[in-house]
């Protein structure tokens, strides 16, 4: 927990108590995680485990029941949705238009938080600049002029990166950026990442492919049901045995023969040839402190 | 490793040359689209009040105008000056301001419910209005008629967003049936309310209000639905970026900084005053709101900046034409302006739902 005290003194993201209720059934409970600025965490667990949620609720999207967001001198729950939008920018999943937008259309979208709220006139030359360097950045101004419904889905993953950067947040959320894309796609959308982290831009993104999360992140918050499971640094946090109790899967851990990053073979458990979760492993609220022995594993080499 | 790099206050991406850009492409053809229905919009009113019986030309109509400013006597007989300034110019500036208040108030509607299909006339805002305006009227409080149709307007606003929100949520196809059924109760409302009253020939009365009609409309009218469209029309469309930020629906938008449930109802009960005031004086137009905004789509694109000046524009030339073709076209009889609009509009909402067929 070496690197969490530092979102305390007010210079990361500290989360404290978070819990979310939607329709009275609590979807995310007493999170509390605290996460240094220009890192990358990414958010795991599995399908329904609440990483959606609990990235809308940071975002002020959806409503929290409870707990503090803090953010620098910050507190994110309270402050007014405008002077959010210009610290933090959420990108979603299927984000979905039936308008005609273009490209460059949707990501000067990105610059609603910072224009006055009644003024005539098209975007203004910075307003301009601005679009048009985070199309650069996330590689989308080769087909500026498209039209969003007519794009693929990684290049529209892309176009939600640069409406977000357009919005030129010190926080960048994201559910799930790499869902639904070719390996290249994955790869290059987190090279971005990294790189945007080392710009100094705090990342905050969820995340299925625990190889992915290995190897980008910084830090890992591991959901479960709703409740924090395990957060710490990836090389800690991602090992078999939280594996096996979060997902229910067997991981062994190699290393990539050329870049040293780990490299997560699952498989089902022999004794489970279904799959089917066995019934302890779903309680919910039990916090690992991972041994370290496993955690020498893959992380000795470094 | 991360934790040691010193915060830094501004870390955003940093632009390079900021300002050495140019702006983005093609802002030019908005403007000249705008400039020719501006032009279309002035030669519109000149022309449309030459129509009709009566010999006048443009030229009549310029130099009466100009004479009312100091210009030269224009050489009209008292009639032609009459049929002119009494009859003919209020109604005619009137049908601009109802075209495009109704076109902006359609474009507004679509915008917030995220709906291709609003106007005020399909969510059943324009017949709440007429009820209003006709319970006004029957109590004999003539002044108070835009106030009772706005009421009526919001009224029905509540009643066909609510019946849409019980019958589930606000998809667009909910949203259109309630309001075809408090289109149809407002109608009914409407037209029983005038029938009971009835001295003579009560029909013309009904259908005015449910097919609208600008005949007989004052300048103490055309004024104040000029006022009320600049009134509601100018924050609006100065704050067309909210309206923008909605085309990623409700979560987008609130995550971009806009006070979504806040912003949505302050735009429509602004449309809703503005329905009011512009029914009040025109009875229930159909279509005008729901056609233009999309055709004025296909000129200059989504954004709202430009699409609302520009559908506004629009909508005042489409019903200016509409209601010189309502008095002219079977002269001396008058058709309901409702169903000139229709012949136009009926056809493209069939269009647009075929479209939308593979969509939603």
């Amino acid at each position: 927990m070496g690197l969490t005290g530092e979102g305390l003194t007010g210079h990361g993201l500290a989360v404290e108590g978070l819990t979310i209720e939607l329709g009275g059934a609590p979807i995310v409970q007493g999170v509390s995680v605290s996460l240094p600025r220009g890192s990358v965490t990414g958010v795991i667990g599995p399908n329904g485990a609440g990483k959606s949620t609990f990235l809308r609720a940071l975002a002020g999207v959806v409503p929290a029941a409870s707990g503090t967001v803090r953010w620098g001198g910050h507190d994110l729950l309270r402050l007014s949705a405008r002077r959010r939008a210009r610290l933090l920018a959420l990108v979603e999943q299927n984000a979905h238009t039936a308008e005609p937008l273009t490209v460059r259309d949707v990501v000067e979208l990105g610059r609603v938080p910072h224009q006055p709220t009644f003024r005539f006139g098209g975007p203004t030359p910075d307003d301009a600049a601005r679009v048009e360097y985070a199309m650069e950045v996330a590689d989308c101004a080769r087909f500026a002029d498209r039209t969003y419904t007519t794009l693929s889905g990684g290049q529209r993953q892309r176009v939600g990166l640069a409406r977000a950067l357009a919005q030129e947040p010190e926080l960048l959320l994201l559910d799930e950026p790499t869902n639904h894309l070719d390996p290249h796609a994955q790869l290059s959308i987190l090279h971005l990442l990294r790189a945007l982290a080392d710009e100094g831009i705090t990342i905050v993104t969820a995340l299925h492919d625990l190889s992915h999360a290995g190897s980008v992140c910084d830090e890992v918050v591991v959901l479960r049901d709703g409740a924090l499971h395990a957060t710490g640094h990836p090389g800690s946090v991602l090992v078999p045995d939280t594996i096996r109790e979060v997902y229910g899967v067997d991981a062994e851990i190699l290393r990539h023969p050329r870049t040293l990053d780990p490299v997560f073979a699952l498989s089902l458990p022999e004794d489970e040839p279904d799959g089917s979760l066995r019934q302890e492993s779903r309680s919910p609220g039990r916090t690992l402190v991972p041994n370290a022995s496993t955690h020498a594993r893959w992380s000795s080499p470094t | 490793m991360t934790a040691t790099r010193p915060p830094r206050l501004r870390p955003a991406v940093t632009v390079r040359g900021a300002g050495d850009l140019p702006p983005a492409g093609g802002s030019l053809r908005p403007i000249a689209i705008g400039v020719l229905l501006v032009v279309a919009l002035a030669l519109s009113i000149g022309v449309a009040v030459t129509m009709g019986p009566a010999d006048l030309t443009v030229g009549d109509v310029v130099a009466s105008v100009l004479s009312r400013w100091g210009g030269a006597d224009p050489g009209l007989t008292p009639i032609e000056e009459g049929i002119i300034w009494s009859l003919r110019l209020p109604r005619v500036l009137a049908a601009a301001a109802v075209g495009a208040g109704l076109a902006l108030c359609g474009a507004v509607m679509q915008a917030t419910t995220r709906n291709p299909l609003a106007d005020p006339y399909l969510l059943g805002l324009s017949s709440g209005a007429s009820v209003g305006a006709v319970v006004a009227l029957l109590i004999g409080t003539q002044a108070l008629l835009p106030a009772a149709a706005f009421i009526g307007a919001m009224a029905a606003l509540l009643a066909t967003l609510g019946l849409a929100h019980l019958a589930g949520g606000l998809t667009p196809a909910r949203t259109i049936l309630a309001g075809v059924a408090v289109s149809s109760l407002g109608g009914a409302l409407t037209s029983l309310l005038i029938f009971w009253h009835a001295q003579g020939d009560s029909y013309r009365d009904i259908l005015s209000w449910l097919m609208g009609s600008l005949s007989g409309v004052q300048w103490n009218q055309t004024a104040l639905a000029a006022a009320a469209l600049v009134v509601v029309g100018v924050p609006i469309a100065a704050s067309a970026r909210l309206l923008d930020a909605f085309a990623f629906g409700d979560a987008a938008a609130a995550a971009l900084g806009v006070r979504v449930t806040a912003v949505r109802w302050l735009m429509l009960s602004g449309t809703a005053v503005l329905t009011g005031v512009l029914v009040s004086m025109s009875g229930a137009i159909g279509f005008i709101g729901l056609v233009i905004p999309h055709a004025a789509r296909l000129l200059v694109g989504p954004g709202y900046r430009t699409l609302l000046p520009v559908s506004a524009l629009t909508g005042a030339v489409l019903l200016i034409w509409a209601d010189t073709a309502a008095r002219t076209a079977f002269d001396p009889r008058e058709l309901p302006v409702g169903i000139v609009t229709a012949v136009i509009g009926a056809p493209v909402f069939a269009l647009l739902l075929a479209r939308r067929k593979g969509g939603s």
